[in-house]
């Protein structure tokens, strides 16, 4: 799998409808249902029984079609084309990871793989981190090559950003790795990291193990990977391998069968085939109509009701891992400035928190995911989503679900702001500008977003005028102070490894070269806790961090959290063990578990 | 007719190149290549974008990065590498949704234009008749409905056929273009050319009663039925081979249009055509694809243009090219 660690989500589509999480702090919850052909009726699952949805006693033998939505253009998920949600369908079965994460956003080892949970020493003042895995004696590739430290080792040279020429698509953790070493006949791998770098979520390392016995042929690290990258996999080490001529010429149906020689436990059915849809509103019909058994869209009001009308199918919808979010460009002088000390002025700062405040977030959850999605509710955290490990409210003290318009206009008040709720004048007598508030160009909950919260300014007397971009991540990454919006609303995508992730989002950026920090918000503590949490070995000083620097982002007023967006899925009532992961893993984490229900 | 051939020829290639030139500073302007990439969290190297810039030449200026393409496609044949990802080969998905999406519209083409032509003809020949009104709305019907919304009432539609009466038609098109089997062959292509063909049926239908009607009161006409012959020969032989001179030429033309105009119904479908090969290649700023399925609709048009003058020529005697 191997799928981005935080990437930023550029949906251009007509992407819709997005849902939040669920209300209590420690879990989220989930809609799910039996279509109108089948008997049941529709109740939530929280996060902690994610794992176990649909579990049945499956009978071997049998195939069925998976959904993708995308022809798959790029093999190798490794790399920046490549490390793309639906390829990773595909190559999760073919590719090992040695953790795997799981719908409840836990990881689990991959026990087919690795002997045992790797023996991980702790840096020191003198030493670095360690971790050493020892590879399953009876691993091997279905060519009969035995998976071992080479095949760790390839991964480490191609991933750890030293050759600009290799398409990795991160080098977060890799960088930070000194050496790569085999014994014991290449079946125990140590891994030393440098001195200065531990590396907190080393759980997220070595996903995607790719043959390295086959990269050699094919030169060296940088050829070899996109060599990978631009051929379907000869050999699988995972519980499925590419069919003989399974890949049809425009890629858009992959066949993938049972591997025989997998040394773990043999997958349940004979064959998965991959069918490319790439319009998701056509994906229902094809469920009806019997060309796919399974699909995984996003979901929006016509098509969850449209799967609710087809016979024999059995649909969920979870809050995924995907959240929508409100940003300020703090480089814009009304709410900071061209240096980072401006945005730390007590006038500008009361501005931020009066608009963070004034927006009904619960309204805008009403008014549009809550249509399809009852579960659906206000994200109140930024590092981390319920039912993720530290998981605590630090938005709603600041900004309540609902909004505060008095709370509001009284901040600005307070704040030595006239003309409240009219046209609004900063203390030094200069009238507050007006914003430009994009979003992405189709998307109509953000356009939906934008124009709520330009309705809700407007009771403060701050004018907001929504425009769209086509190019989301040119009007982010702004290279100079020209920026290119005041407020926007986009998405990010957690993974199970929030610790390194948040770090480049929050984390103090140089002018012009922002990394995710697209707004330029800095702030010296959070710069202390974030980093410190990608290196604290104890995790429950890294899960307060992460609260830490998130209690302070939402005090300085610098993004606004508003929900999670859902995921779901729907496939024939017939299958067992077939359940969303709303992980960057997908639903094909357990694809060796899929069957026909006996 | 050789040297207007030729002459037609040699000024279509700069206007072609023109055209592509137009278009790759368009595309370049409105679109970065690279962006998604650049925007990854956490952002790439300066070096890594810096190579992958290289690798795609947009290192260099505009002019540079257009010379370097027309280059390469004249001298190489080459269209250029794609941002979609390493398996995708602009040259030999060019080749193969080509063949997809003409398959697709020649065979809507002939089912509009057999629907078009006798329904043309019978609603000329009973002018204001209940036929020619009722075949007069029908064809306004189809002219106005929405293409997107009308193929997805036939997929639903067939969706239910199949499930009440055990009929093997598809909603999504055929994997790498093969459709293996007379049955699963006009299982594919059943919705797609129903849906392709209603609108143009439409307006070829309008196009040959009028048509029709014109021949039909012309003196000729009008002298060959004066002369005896038997009502259906003239109506054949002089009327109706007349009336289709006009016609063939407009379908010509048209071709082009369709070709390049099945982008939705390729997509609600899922045919892996030059439509969707469009689609795809704006979705993911791939500048090279865009081009390429611009160089391949304007050759069309100017090719097929220049069928229709020519078969305006051989069909009517008339004219003369010379």
């Amino acid at each position: 799998m191997g799928v981005s660690r935080r990437t930023l989500a550029l949906q251009t589509g007509a992407i819709a409808a997005a849902v939040a999480l669920a209300g209590s702090a420690c879990s989220s919850g989930g809609s799910s249902g039996k279509s109108s052909g089948s008997s049941g009726s529709v109740q939530g699952s929280s996060t902690a029984g994610r794992n176990t949805v649909n579990s049945a006693t499956v009978k071997q033998g049998g195939k069925i079609t998976w959904t993708i939505e995308k022809t798959v253009q790029a093999w190798n998920p490794l790399t920046s084309a490549g490390n793309t949600f639906d390829y990773a369908q595909v190559t999760n079965g073919i590719y090992p990871d040695v953790y795997v994460p799981q719908p409840d956003y836990s990881l689990v080892l991959n026990t087919d793989l690795v002997n045992g949970d790797p023996v991980v020493t702790n840096a020191t003042a003198s030493t670095p981190q360690k971790i050493v895995y020892t590879i399953q004696p009876n691993a091997k590739w279905s060519d009969g090559t035995p998976v071992s430290a080479d095949d760790f080792i390839y991964l480490w040279q191609a991933q750890n950003g030293s050759n600009p020429n290799v398409d990795a698509a991160s080098t977060t953790g890799y960088s930070a790795i000194a050496s790569v070493v085999g014994s014991n006949n290449g079946k125990t791998v140590t891994v030393t990291f440098k001195q200065d770098q531990p590396f907190s979520d080393w759980k997220s390392l070595f996903t995607s193990l790719l043959p390295s016995h086959i990269a050699k042929q094919h030169g060296d690290v940088a050829a070899s990977f996109t060599w990978l990258d631009a051929n379907p996999p000869t050999v699988s080490a995972g519980p499925f391998v590419i069919a003989p001529g399974g890949v049809s010429a425009d890629k858009s149906l992959i066949k993938t069968i049972r591997n025989a020689q997998y040394y773990g436990k043999a997958a349940a059915l004979d064959e998965v085939d991959f069918r490319a849809i790439t319009d998701s509103a056509q994906e229902p019909t094809a469920l009806a109509n019997g060309e796919v058994d399974g699909i995984y869209p996003q979901p929006q009001l016509d098509l969850v009701n449209r799967v609710k009308s087809i016979n024999g199918v059995d649909y969920h919808i979870n809050q995924g891992l995907v959240w929508e979010h409100i940003d300020l460009n703090l480089r814009n002088s009304a709410f900071g400035g061209p240096k980072d000390p401006d945005q730390t002025a007590p006038a500008k700062v009361a501005l931020r928190q009066a608009m963070f405040t004034a927006f009904d977030r619960l309204g805008l959850l009403n008014r549009t995911v809550k249509q399809f999605d009852s579960q659906a509710a206000v994200l109140n955290n930024r590092m981390v989503v319920p039912g993720q490990p530290g998981y605590q409210d630090n938005v709603t003290q600041y900004y309540p679900p609902s909004g505060d318009l008095n709370k509001a206009k009284q901040l600005l008040t307070s704040a030595g702001y006239t003309g409240v709720g009219t046209a609004l004048v900063d203390p030094t007598g200069k009238p507050v500008p007006p914003f430009v508030m994009r979003y992405t160009v189709g998307n109509a909950i953000r356009q939906d977003t934008c124009n709520l919260f330009a309705q809700t300014m407007k009771q403060l007397g701050i004018t907001v005028n929504v425009a769209s971009t086509d190019n989301l991540g040119k009007t982010l990454t702004q290279a100079d102070a020209q920026h290119a919006y005041d407020i926007v609303v986009f998405a990010w995508v957690d993974t199970p490894f929030p610790n390194s992730a948040n770090q480049p989002i929050y984390t103090t950026a140089v002018q012009g070269t922002p990394m995710s920090n697209y707004g330029y918000y800095s702030n010296a503590n959070v710069d202390k806790w974030l980093a410190d949490a990608t290196v604290n070995s104890d995790e429950k000083a890294r899960e307060n961090d992460l609260n830490q620097a998130d209690a302070q982002v939402t005090k300085d007023a610098y993004t606004l959290p508003l929900y999670q967006k859902p995921t779901m899925i729907a496939y024939k009532n017939n299958l067992g063990n077939v359940r969303d992961n709303p992980t960057q893993i997908g639903p094909t984490y357990n694809i060796q578990q899929w069957g026909i229900k006996s | 007719m050789l040297a207007f051939t030729i002459r037609r020829i040699l000024v279509s290639i700069p206007i072609l190149i023109l055209s592509t030139f137009l278009v790759f500073l368009l595309v370049a302007w409105g679109a970065d290549p690279l962006s998604d990439f650049k925007s990854k969290n956490p952002p790439p190297s300066p070096a890594e974008v810096a190579a992958r810039e290289h690798a795609l030449g947009l290192d260099q200026g505009l002019l540079a990065q257009y010379w370097n393409w027309i280059r390469n496609l004249l001298v190489h044949g080459d269209f250029g590498p794609s941002v979609q990802g390493a398996a995708f080969d602009i040259n030999a998905e060019l080749g193969r949704r080509t063949w997809v999406t003409f398959r697709l519209v020649i065979c809507s083409i002939i089912i509009a234009l057999f629907l078009a032509v006798v329904v043309g003809v019978i609603t000329a020949v009973k002018q204001y008749s209940v036929t020619d009104y009722a075949a007069t709305l029908v064809g306004f019907f189809f002219l106005s409905l929405p293409v997107f919304w009308f193929a997805i009432l036939l997929k639903i539609w067939a969706t239910d056929l199949n499930n009440s009466l055990g009929t093997n038609i598809k909603t999504l098109g055929p994997p790498g273009g093969q459709w293996g089997g007379i049955g699963n062959w006009a299982g594919y292509l059943v919705l797609p050319t129903i849906t392709l063909a209603l609108s143009s049926y439409a307006t070829w239908a309008r196009f040959q009663r009028a048509s029709m009607l014109d021949v039909l009161n012309s003196d000729y006409m009008r002298l060959a039925r004066a002369k005896g012959l038997s009502p259906r020969r003239v109506m054949v032989r002089h009327g109706l081979r007349t009336a289709l001179i006009p016609m063939t030429t407009q379908v010509t033309l048209d071709v082009a249009a369709i070709m390049g105009g099945t982008v939705i119904t390729e997509q609600i479908f899922q045919w892996q055509g030059l439509g969707t090969m469009f689609l795809n290649g704006i979705r993911t700023q791939d500048t090279n694809a865009v081009l390429a399925w611009l160089l391949i609709s304007a050759t069309l048009v100017i090719v097929f243009n220049l069928v229709a003058d020519l078969l305006y020529a051989v069909l009517d005697p008339r004219i003369r090219l010379s």
